[in-house]
């Protein structure tokens, strides 16, 4: 151990003589190795527009971590200052416990970048763009055949890994340009969008690999605006607009913050007026409000499931046939437009 | 990654980028085929592809001594391709100019040799054709030498004078004549166009594909694989050099390929091979600078496309790409060397015209190197801190 932490120290300040803006110091987050990725007041201002402003957020070993906002909320300024691409104007970011800036080359090392567009020399076969990229994580020889092959059979691109990227289909190219991000096995996973402009099946197919890879124990930073993927795939979701982070947690937890509880979706014949009355009278667990709609009511409350016999039980008494019944639960839209005050666009 | 991690980087950015631009055939055009194409067409335009065709005519209106004797010299002197013609008279030789029936005349005027006695000497005349650049040039270089001729004459009656002695005869004058001198210079014997056009059309080419770096770098930040490229261990820095070395193996496989094109097919001797490459080399590494140069301050694609097709031709308008040696005025001689394309045509043609050699071309590399060098640091400077953000 004491060798490993000389030689990690002796490779630091070699980077830190680099250049006189490598002077980023680790401030010991680095010494918690749960934490791969540590973001910490991230600013950065392209002239008197801010794009990030005070950005700050963690992601753990084995954690697929969302971020979750509109077109031009920052989110790609913002992982472009995780993986060392821009400088920030302020904050710092350290990966795998070391701080990350342009010339760093030792952090970079742990994180597989996949872009939101195709970045892959298009004239080039999969496995010449798997070749030059892994040459360039360092791998070489039997261990860069072995990891090319690898990731061509876990994107299932093996049988046109020779064949020009130009060539392939949109998904074919998408699932190409994810390989590119697994080879040299990484300690975290930076997706941007990857799913923008897909066709479903192929979306599906990638957040089947996602979903896969964040079993495995990888480190997932997903970028998107569409709220079902984040949903989906993420055990921890930051709500990103206009630069900031305004909610951060699971979905749960953000939705509990927003206070907006379940809503119990009765569609029933008979009288439902009385329906709604009784269910404004009787102990229904935590009742946040009664919405009549034509051969519908809508129970708002804090808890669907536990609310659910009180709500079949009113029913019964009120006379009134239930044909369905369903708990809806939040979603991250309605967190979205309680604290934003507007829609995730797609 | 270490120092030979970081050049093990660069040389695959610069291995990938050249295989990925020999396998794009509108560079193939551009560098080879394009260059080579119009330095066969401009070097038949001169003449025959391999040598000068320049017929001058001589007319002597004077009858003097040293008159007769520098006409009578001239003709003797003809050569193949370079071929001299006694004629009749100043209006004859206007109307054959003027026919086309030759490329340019010298004239001695009458009383010329009459008047380098008196204080105010008359002038030898040239009659230039309007499309007969070669021709032109050999006739004004012929009247220069009469001219220096004459003056050495002036200047021996004035020391004769000034010594005590008489005035010579014209007799004597004549007898101080130096001998003829009219003679072609070159590999071999010939000056051949394709020897000048060959390497001046694969400059001009060359300089237009100047903005290969800076539309690569810009092409590849634009589709994000920059991104991907500099979010591995590999430095900013490393990629603009990769680049660039892609650029100077791409500038020395064009400008050898012409050179060896133009030799075999149309027979241009450029001279001494050490000199030549040592030329080539230095100036695909001046080509690749300015290129980085360009990508450093470029915003996009086409701007950069624009700039560099715009340096293209200054350079090639200011360094002489589309003139011949020798028809160039003296004050555009010297403007040539603001630019990089004047000194590497200069070196060329002190290669193939005068038979030059490695040694002599050294002053022409070392600018074209300064060149390298000071437009990548321009590129150094600022182009890394463009792609972090900072500029």
């Amino acid at each position: 151990m004491r060798e490993v932490d000389a030689a990690a120290r002796a490779e630091a300040e070699a980077e830190a003589e680099a250049g006189p803006d490598d002077s980023n110091t680790d401030t010991g987050t680095g010494t918690d190795t749960d934490v791969v990725l540590a973001c910490r007041g991230l600013r950065k201002a392209y002239g008197d527009r801010v794009a990030v402003d005070g950005v700050s957020l963690t992601i753990a070993r084995g954690e697929t971590y969302g971020l979750l906002g509109p077109n031009g909320a920052g989110k790609t300024t913002t992982i472009s200052m995780a993986c060392g691409l821009l400088r920030p104007d302020a904050g710092e970011v350290t990966v795998a416990g070391r701080p990350i800036s342009p010339t760093a080359t030792t952090a970079k090392a742990a994180i597989g970048l996949v872009p939101q567009d195709v970045a892959l020399y298009e004239d080039l076969s999969a496995v010449d763009n798997l070749r030059f990229f892994g040459r360039l994580q360092g791998l070489r020889g039997r261990e860069l055949t072995e990891r090319v092959a690898t990731v061509l059979e876990v994107v299932g691109l093996a049988d046109r890994a020779g064949d020009r990227v130009e060539t392939y289909s949109g998904g074919m190219k998408r699932r190409a340009n994810i390989a590119v991000g697994l080879l040299h096995r990484p300690q975290l996973l930076v997706l941007d969008e990857p799913t923008v402009g897909v066709d479903p099946q192929s979306r599906n197919a990638i957040l089947e690999s996602v979903e896969a890879l964040g079993a495995e124990g990888l480190s997932v930073l997903y970028t998107t605006h569409y709220m079902g993927e984040a949903e989906r795939l993420c055990d921890r979701v930051g709500i990103i607009d206009e630069g900031r982070i305004v909610a951060e947690g699971t979905r749960r937890q953000l939705v509990a913050q927003i206070g907006a509880g379940d809503r119990i979706e009765v569609a029933a014949t008979g009288d439902l007026a009385a329906f709604a009355t009784r269910l404004e009278g009787a102990a229904t667990p935590g009742l946040l409000g009664v919405e009549r709609r034509d051969g519908a009511v809508s129970v708002r409350v804090t808890d669907g499931p536990a609310a659910v016999a009180a709500v079949v039980g009113a029913a019964e008494r009120a006379g009134v046939a239930i044909s369905s019944i369903e708990v809806v639960e939040p979603d991250l839209e309605d967190v979205f437009l309680h604290l934003t005050g507007k829609a995730l666009r797609d | 990654m270490g120092r030979g991690g970081q050049i093990r980087a660069g040389a695959l950015v610069a291995v990938v980028e050249v295989r990925r631009r020999l396998g794009n055939r509108s560079l193939l055009i551009q560098a080879i085929v394009g260059p080579v194409a119009l330095a066969a067409i401009i070097s038949l335009a001169f003449g025959s592809a391999g040598n000068v065709d320049a017929e001058v005519g001589v007319v002597d209106e004077d009858g003097s001594p040293l008159a007769a004797a520098f006409a009578r010299g001239l003709v003797e002197a003809s050569a193949d391709g370079l071929e001299f013609v006694a004629v009749d008279g100043a209006a004859e030789a206007r109307r054959r100019v003027e026919d086309g029936d030759l490329g340019a005349a010298v004239v001695v005027p009458a009383g010329y040799m009459a008047s380098l006695a008196g204080d105010r000497p008359g002038a030898v005349e040239v009659i230039a054709g309007d499309d007969r650049l070669v021709s032109s040039a050999v006739a004004r270089s012929v009247a220069d030498a009469l001219t220096a001729r004459a003056n050495a004459a002036r200047l021996a009656s004035a020391a004769t004078v000034a010594g005590g002695g008489a005035t010579p005869s014209p007799d004597d004058l004549a007898g101080l004549e130096l001998p003829i001198d009219i003679r072609t210079r070159g590999s071999g014997d010939e000056v051949s166009p394709a020897a000048y056009f060959g390497p001046s059309m694969g400059l001009l080419f060359l300089f237009m594909t100047a903005g290969i770096v800076a539309r690569s770098l810009l092409d590849e930040q634009r589709r994000r694989i920059l991104d991907r490229v500099l979010a591995t261990p590999t430095r900013p820095g490393t990629v603009l050099a990769g680049k660039c070395a892609s650029a100077v193996v791409l500038g020395v496989i064009s400008l050898s390929t012409i050179w060896l094109v133009t030799a075999l097919a149309l027979g241009a001797g450029w001279g001494d091979p050490a000199g030549v490459v040592l030329l080539i080399v230095a100036t695909a590494l001046a080509v690749a600078g300015i290129g980085a140069a360009v990508a450093a301050i470029s915003r996009t694609e086409q701007a950069a496309e624009s700039f560099a097709m715009a340096v293209a031709f200054l350079f090639a308008l200011v360094g002489g790409n589309f003139i011949p040696p020798g028809v160039l005025p003296e004050t555009l001689r010297r403007l040539s060397l603001l630019s990089p394309n004047g000194w590497a045509l200069h070196g060329f043609a002190e290669l193939s015209a005068a038979d030059g050699t490695a040694v002599d071309v050294l002053p022409h590399a070392a600018v074209l190197l300064a060149w390298a060098l000071v437009t990548g640091l321009v590129a150094v400077r600022l182009l890394p801190r463009r792609l972090e953000g900072r500029a």
